[in-house]
């Protein structure tokens, strides 16, 4: 394969061509979401949706379709209306739900991954809708109330109105590049080794934090947390299914019955497991995988920051966020697969923005088909496949042809069931009992809410997600100076880039939703800690703009130059500031303070 | 690399084959498919990062699978996650040695006003069955009925213990016996978990004993382990509105 040249992946850096922004809001669009809220509004008060029944729900599936419709046809970031897709989408969610249906009334085993699809792509869809509309407005307030970014490191101007950093090219002699290559993976690998072996054991998140004497809440809990033995230390009690499904797969286990468990379908964990638990043992095994994932992630989100920002601190800054991540610390010594399918999210983002999945010159059949074939392997990992499906739905479907997005959908959609029949075939139990219930139980109250939502609009929407604690989950995975941090740069972003944080993190959240329908502690911060590769990279994109804007600001207090390079320092510091408060953060359960610890394992609010 | 992503599959299989002859036809298959999959998309993605990081990539899981080919296998030493002991001879006893660290943090606890002890047993008792609790050779109290904390993983049944008792020593003996013949009735279970000697905790784990102090060793012949698990025999310090402010076992 062959990898675009950079000069071709345009529009991410500082700058980008006025036609990225300028494009307003269809008329037609906005119209449709009124009448759409309004006529759910209108059927609510007069009872239409319990007297209706199915005609209701047909009517608003239609009304949501046309609204998908409008949406996918381009909500106003200057991309080309694709008239052409509306039918085919339409075709393909009245498929989707037919199938849905015929699957839920014969209870077949695909009801799951239909309605998870046609729920994240309905949420998606509410989400980037609302989402677009307030960040028009605020682009529109900040071209008459603010100043642009300047950008810190010296810019070109292309021909073609795009501008890129300055990369140097000098002749520096092959070990000075090889040291500046590996300096960031390097001490990104240094950091996240400490996180690991500050975690390993008995001081593993994951078990203090289910403990009460942690948690000070518990009185259900035990005092040595939920927990089993492997190799003599204290791994997650859970743990058990993929441990034994490694065993599987390294010969150790030969009985058909004794293997496995719910947890089949993740079977990637347990060969990665398997493999390096050759050399090691299972528990180093565990630290060693989870140790590369999480370098890997960590130096996704860097290469994600140096396409957003060129070589800026801002993409070191938010590599090491994701190094000192408070989530992926949590997980961190835990024989599951949770951090190594969150790494693969930020991984599949890094490789998608390589590879142009949504660039804007469209990548070829061999990259679409590729990407659609990691997408589908990490649905042997975790829920991966929903997320990024979610994310392409907003982000890729719009700048991209819609079969690529669809073919990426078939092969992750497809694997996992193969994998079910194969693993069947080959001794597997995959827990029918849990899994088949799990699964029609949550496609049907999923469907079943969805709708609602659907039918009742947005004061449904934003009450289910007010009561799904969805801000005490985010509060609970990154504290309020990171939020805040997030926040602030999602909203001075420049657009692409805005749109791209406001998909991925929309994403996330949507999981966290969809999550509830079937899970019982929905609210703990796993299921929205999706949205970290986003949230880092908005976080150090924030406090960098906070930093400028204070460093000017000092600057003229002070009767100098704005253009001196005192904001810059000043910038740089508030970054390092906000790494090492994420540091402490991460360490601080090392040091008897399981605050933070607590709020991962309990978000705030949090009811069982 | 597609050199090694095309020999992979194939070297498990063989290595499979020749290393554990008895390895399960359906189970090799099921592996086959995995290999056949994972490195190869790890092998992929590594080409985002070029062609060096995609034969670095191809290099290590050749190694890895040479090795697990070429190395004995490491067998896993995984506890059981949980289990339940019946007590259905009223000669049986359960017996744990609870143990309270004079540490500042624990006194710090202890000396807070208006906490509370409780003593917390997990057990199934089916009804007309009970469970005499013992503390250090005195009868603290009976459990029967149904337990007061059902949610969670665990039934729990709890005692109030005096805080004069805690105060004098750091370590005491607590016993659980069948209150009377369960023949009959159902028998009176007990829950019991891995132990991990985690910081802070109690130093003891349990044992199970006849009535003249023998350990019974064969309660679970599937548990031969059993002196990392303990009985889920806890003692905790309470605050207001049930807060829990520490647990020693």
């Amino acid at each position: 394969m062959t990898l675009l040249p950079w000069s071709q992946r345009k529009g991410w850096l500082v700058s980008h061509t006025r036609s990225l922004y300028t494009r307003p809001h269809r008329p037609s669009l906005i119209a449709l979401v009124v009448a759409l809220w309004g006529s759910a509004a209108v059927m609510d008060w007069y009872g239409l949706y319990s007297v209706g029944g199915w005609l209701g729900r047909v009517l608003m599936l239609f009304i949501a379709s046309y609204v998908l419709l409008a949406t996918l046809g381009g909500i106003g970031f200057g991309q080309p209306v694709r008239r052409r897709s509306g039918p085919l989408i339409i075709a393909l969610l009245v498929a989707i739900e037919g199938a849905t249906v015929v699957a839920l009334r014969y209870r077949l085993a695909l009801e799951s991954w239909l309605n998870l699809v046609l729920a994240f792509f309905a949420v998606s869809y509410l989400l980037v809708a609302v989402a677009d509309g307030l960040r028009h407005n605020l682009w529109r307030w900040r071209r008459f109330g603010w100043r642009a970014v300047a950008a810190p490191y010296p810019v070109h101007r292309g021909s073609d109105n795009t501008v890129r950093c300055a990369v140097p090219t000098g002749s520096e002699r092959w070990l000075l590049t090889y040291l500046r290559r590996w300096s960031v993976p390097g001490l990104l690998a240094l950091v996240v080794a400490v996180e690991i072996l500050a975690h390993a054991g008995h001081r593993s998140p994951h078990i203090t934090g289910l403990q009460p004497t942690s948690s000070l809440q518990s009185i259900s809990a035990h005092a040595g947390g939920y927990i089993t033995l492997l190799d003599g230390v204290p791994v997650y009690l859970e743990s058990i299914f993929e441990v034994k499904l490694a065993m599987a797969f390294s010969g150790e286990a030969a009985s058909g019955q004794e293997i496995g468990g719910p947890n089949d379908d993740r079977a990637e964990y347990p060969y990665l497991l398997a493999l390096v638990a050759s050399v090691l043992g299972y528990y180093p095994a565990t630290l060693v995988i989870n140790g590369l994932f999480w370098w890997l992630a960590s130096v996704a989100v860097w290469s994600l920051g140096r396409t957003f920002f060129g070589n800026g601190p801002q993409a070191i800054a938010a590599a090491l966020l994701t190094a000192t991540s408070q989530g992926l610390t949590y997980w961190s010594a835990t024989p599951k697969s949770y951090l190594v399918g969150l790494a693969w999210f930020a991984i599949l983002l890094a490789v998608a923005t390589r590879w142009n999945i949504a660039g804007w010159s469209s990548a070829g059949v061999r990259y679409r088909l590729a990407f659609g074939w990691l997408v589908s392997i990490t649905s042997l990992v975790y829920v991966v496949p929903q997320v990024v499906l979610c994310w392409m739905g907003m982000f890729v479907l719009r700048r991209s042809a819609w079969w690529g997005v669809l073919a990426v959908a078939a092969m992750a959609g497809a694997l996992p069931r193969l994998w079910e029949v194969i693993g069947t075939i080959g001794g597997l139990p995959f827990d029918p009992n849990i899994i088949r219930a799990m699964g029609y139980i949550g496609a049907r109250s999923a469907l079943a809410n969805w709708l609602e939502f659907w039918e009742q609009g947005l004061k449904l929407l934003l009450a289910d997600l007010w009561n799904y604690q969805l801000a005490g989950a985010l509060v609970g995975g990154f504290y309020y100076p990171l939020l805040l941090a997030g926040l602030v740069g999602v909203v001075i972003a420049r657009p692409r880039r805005q749109q791209w944080y406001a998909a991925v993190l929309a994403a996330g959240l949507a999981i966290g939703v969809g999550a509830s329908q079937i899970h019982s502690v929905a609210s703990t911060p796993r299921f929205i800690y999706w949205v970290y590769p986003a949230l880092y990279l908005a976080a150090a994109e924030g406090v960098w703009f906070l930093g400028l804007r204070v460093g000017e600001a000092v600057a003229k207090q002070r009767s100098r130059k704005v253009a001196g390079s005192g904001p810059i320092w000043i910038a740089r510091g508030a970054l390092a500031s906000l790494v090492l408060f994420q540091l402490a953060v991460s360490l601080a359960d090392v040091f008897g303070q399981y605050h933070f610890v607590v709020l991962l394992t309990w978000a705030p609010g949090l009811q069982w | 690399m597609l050199l090694a992503a095309g020999v992979l599959p194939l070297l498990t299989v063989f290595i499979l084959l020749v290393r554990v002859p008895t390895f399960p036809v359906r189970t090799l298959f099921s592996a086959f498919f995995v290999v056949l999959f994972v490195p190869i998309a790890s092998i992929a993605a590594a080409a985002a990062g070029g062609l060096r990081a995609a034969f670095a990539v191809s290099g290590v899981v050749l190694a890895l699978t040479l090795a697990q080919a070429l190395l004995p296998v490491r067998p896993a030493d995984l506890a059981r996650e949980s289990w339940e002991v019946a007590l259905d001879r009223p000669e049986i006893q359960a017996r744990h040695r609870l143990a309270l660290d004079r540490s500042a943090a624990n006194a710090e606890v202890l000396e807070k006003p208006g906490i509370t002890l409780y003593l917390y047993i997990s057990a199934e008792l089916p009804a007309g069955t009970a469970l005499n609790v013992f503390w250090d050779g005195r009868l603290l109290g009976q459990l029967q009925g149904r337990p007061q904390i059902t949610g969670g993983a665990w039934l729990w049944y709890r005692l109030p213990v005096s805080w004069s008792t805690v105060r004098t020593r750091t370590e005491w003996e607590v016993v659980v016996a069948p209150a009377q013949s369960t023949e009959g009735s159902g028998s009176p279970r007990l829950g019991a978990v891995p132990y991990y000697r985690s910081p802070g905790a109690g130093a003891h784990a349990s044992a199970l004993l006849d009535r003249q102090g023998q350990y019974i060793v064969d309660l679970d012949p599937a548990m031969p382990g059993i002196q990392q698990g303990r009985w889920l025999i806890e003692l905790r310090a309470q605050g207001q509105d049930n807060q829990v402010l520490a647990v020693w076992y």
